[in-house]
């Protein structure tokens, strides 16, 4: 997982959160103004009580103050600055007008409308049950206070009384806030578990594809993985990943078996052509012809080495380059090529420090020729005057060698291509030197082969230094044999 | 000493034509047989001293004749001519009971050398000793004595000159040389071989003043090098 994007189990929780979050805010919205409906009807009911009440028994003067405390109790306001009441007198009883009402606002313009039935209860001074004395309701807005109004009409009077709905409201907020408190934790908590339950529910047939690719390398890319047990949208996925692992098989299989079928197409007319030429040399009286002869020779043996090189490469490209292990000791074989070297007496300097009794589990032939290879490099391409020099010790994990040597600059183009198949960095410049350019390539699939490994270290740029690391015991990647 | 009897099992007609005559001008005795289950049968008649099995046969291939020879019981010396997925098959070839194995391309001269190297190990330290000329060359003692004065050689010095003692008479290429004594793709620079030679040729002067003859080791003109046969 990249560091840019978080992980799938982090986003699945807080796309879960959001959710559970937008769902909480909708009931609560809901909820709310449901029971803020209900609260209104109730006191829109004990408006009409107290309204019918100052109608009909209205309060003396000097009374009004405690009067107003009994109201504010019944329509339980928390403070009697939030009431209004008003008593208009048509019957020559009493006009009463309680608290601050808004002077611009025309009572009989407000829209009212009847109070739901059942919100006005039984009258119990008339003794009349079904007197329905009208209770009217409406809603004005004062300032920042919202108010919630009934006017009862009795006969010769009408009962106004006013609320401030502020306190209704507080009331709910800090109830829907308790609720909130309390609620919101244990969603989140839930949420969060649930989240990572089904997260890891989502992840685990992923998680189990992941563990089964890794699995798969070019050495099996045979296998297939299994898609019987898993859920059906997954099984789309492990199909579309098997096939391509198919084609993937194929395209590399006829790539490796090219070059194997190449160089075996060619080792029987080269056979018959060597042979040929070797006879026909023991047969050839001229020396003329001997010596052309012999070139030719020459050739074949080219042409020979190079189809070996790449049968060598596309077994190894195909997993299947057979090891035959024996005791070798790289010292000693070590030790020969040098003396190898020194005794062509180059105008080279070639230094050594070989670790004695250096001892692997490992195919001579194949060993010897990475040696070769990198040696036979080494003295090519060092310049007169330089410089050859070959270190070689036992490491916790096996054996390391090192071969470093003077030779023409090298850019880092021809550093990263160092490896590369039929590649030669000094094509241009160097045409004396001999070489196909396969050497190197097959030099580190053989490490390779072996569990261990052929590196270009970073070094001056006019100096190479080539790294072998192989391991001591042959508790290696066993070769697969076909 | 009678010549050696070969059984060459090969179906490639051109390959088998020209080891037959290249394994007879070096004194061999060669039975040809181009099929498997032909070969089989005249390897398991026996009477020869070792036998060429190539691998892709018609029939049996050379695989299973050499496991089935070694289940009867049959014990020939068998080298193993390699084409086919050459390493896979050295390393099955080595375990079902192959005394050696050559890879195709091969030289004749090459298999020859190889063939007697086989047949020298088998037969124990009989023909350890070497004599061509006024040299004498010990294998088991790895060591070379001219005139009776013992010549102090290194591994590949040693190598090369028994390589060309062996094939005394015969012209060998230096790719030749260097293939049998260095091995595979060893090639630094094409003189190795000129220089090995010339240190092996003063260490022998040194003791045996090249007279008229000249050195032991001749050089052939764009060929290569041959050991003189003793006169």
């Amino acid at each position: 997982m990249s560091k840019a994007s978080p992980s799938f189990r982090l986003r699945m929780f807080l796309v879960t959160a959001l959710i559970v979050a937008a769902v909480l805010a909708s009931v609560a919205v809901v909820s709310g103004s449901t029971f803020f409906a209900y609260e209104l009807r109730g006191l829109d009911s004990r408006l009409c009580a107290e309204g019918r009440r100052i109608a009909q028994r209205p309060p003396q003067v000097g009374e009004q103050e405690r009067f107003a405390r009994d109201v504010a109790g019944k329509l339980r306001l928390p403070s009697i600055d939030q009431l209004l009441f008003a008593r208009e007198a048509g019957d020559g009883g009493p006009a009463v007008r309680y608290g601050r009402w808004p002077t611009d606002i025309a009572l009989e313009r407000l829209a009212w409308s009847d109070a739901p039935a059942g919100s006005l209860p039984p009258d119990p001074a008339s003794g009349n049950g079904d007197a329905q004395q009208g209770c009217r309701i409406a809603s004005f807005d004062s300032g920042a206070a919202e108010w919630r109004v009934a006017r009862v009409a009795v006969p010769g009077a009408n009962g106004i009384v006013a609320a401030d709905l502020g306190a209704m409201r507080a009331e709910l907020w800090r109830a829907l806030q308790r609720i909130a408190s309390i609620a919101a934790p244990i969603a989140l908590l839930l949420t969060g578990i649930g989240a990572w339950i089904l997260s890891g529910l989502a992840l685990r047939p992923v998680n189990r594809l992941r563990d089964a690719m890794k699995s798969v390398d070019e050495r099996a890319l045979d296998q297939r993985l299994p898609a019987e047990r898993e859920d059906r949208e997954f099984r789309d996925l492990i199909a579309s990943y098997n096939d391509m692992l198919q084609r993937l098989e194929a395209s590399f299989n006829q790539a490796s078996r090219f070059s194997a079928d190449a160089a075996h197409e060619l080792k029987t007319p080269l056979t018959i052509l060597r042979g040929q030429i070797e006879q026909a040399i023991r047969r050839a009286e001229d020396s003329e012809l001997q010596a052309r002869l012999v070139e030719m020779l020459d050739e074949v043996g080219r042409l020979a080495s190079i189809s070996r090189k790449l049968l060598l490469l596309s077994q190894a490209d195909a997993g299947r380059l057979a090891l035959l292990r024996t005791p070798v000791d790289l010292s000693a074989m070590l030790n020969d090529r040098l003396s190898d070297a020194r005794m062509l007496e180059l105008d080279v300097d070639i230094a050594a420090d070989i670790q004695d009794g250096l001892r692997l589990q490992a195919d001579e032939q194949l060993l010897g020729q990475v040696l070769n290879n990198v040696l036979g490099n080494a003295i090519r391409y060092t310049p007169a005057g330089g410089r050859i020099e070959v270190r070689a010790r036992s490491m916790p994990a096996g054996v390391e060698v090192l071969f470093s040597n003077t030779s023409q600059r090298l850019s880092q183009e021809e550093r990263s291509r160092f490896f590369e198949r039929f590649y030669r960095a000094d094509a241009a410049r160097n045409r004396r030197v001999d070489g196909h350019g396969l050497g190197l390539s097959l030099s580190r699939v053989i490490a390779r082969a072996h569990g261990g490994d052929l590196t270009l270290e970073p070094s001056e740029e006019s100096e190479i230094v080539l790294r072998l690391t192989l391991p001591s015991s042959a508790a290696v990647t066993a070769p697969l044999m076909t | 000493m009678h010549a050696l009897k070969v059984l060459l099992v090969e179906d490639e007609a051109r390959i088998a034509d020209f080891v037959r005559a290249g394994l007879a001008e070096r004194g061999f005795d060669v039975e040809t047989c181009s099929d498997g289950d032909t070969g089989y049968e005249r390897a398991a008649a026996g009477g020869h001293d070792v036998i060429l099995l190539d691998i892709m046969l018609p029939g049996r291939d050379g695989l299973a004749i050499l496991k089935e020879l070694r289940a009867a019981g049959i014990g020939t010396p068998v080298i193993l001519l390699t084409a086919r997925n050459e390493l896979g098959d050295r390393v099955t070839g080595l375990n079902l009971g192959a005394d050696d194995y050559v890879a195709k391309p091969f030289y004749v001269e090459e298999l020859a050398a190889r063939i007697n190297a086989l047949l020298r190990r088998l037969s124990g330290d009989r023909h350890s000793q070497l004599h061509v000329g006024t040299l004498v060359l010990d294998r088991l003692e790895r060591q070379v004595t001219c005139r009776g004065q013992a010549i102090e050689l290194t591994t590949r010095e040693f190598n090369l000159l028994e390589y060309l003692m062996r094939s005394a008479g015969g012209v060998l290429t230096r790719k030749q040389i260097l293939e049998h004594v260095w091995g595979y793709d060893f090639d630094p620079s094409t003189n190795l071989v000129d220089v090995c030679i010339q240190r092996i040729r003063r260490k022998i002067e040194f003791i045996d003043p090249a007279g008229d003859a000249g050195s032991p080791i001749e050089s052939v003109r764009g060929v290569g090098y041959r050991f003189r046969q003793a006169p």
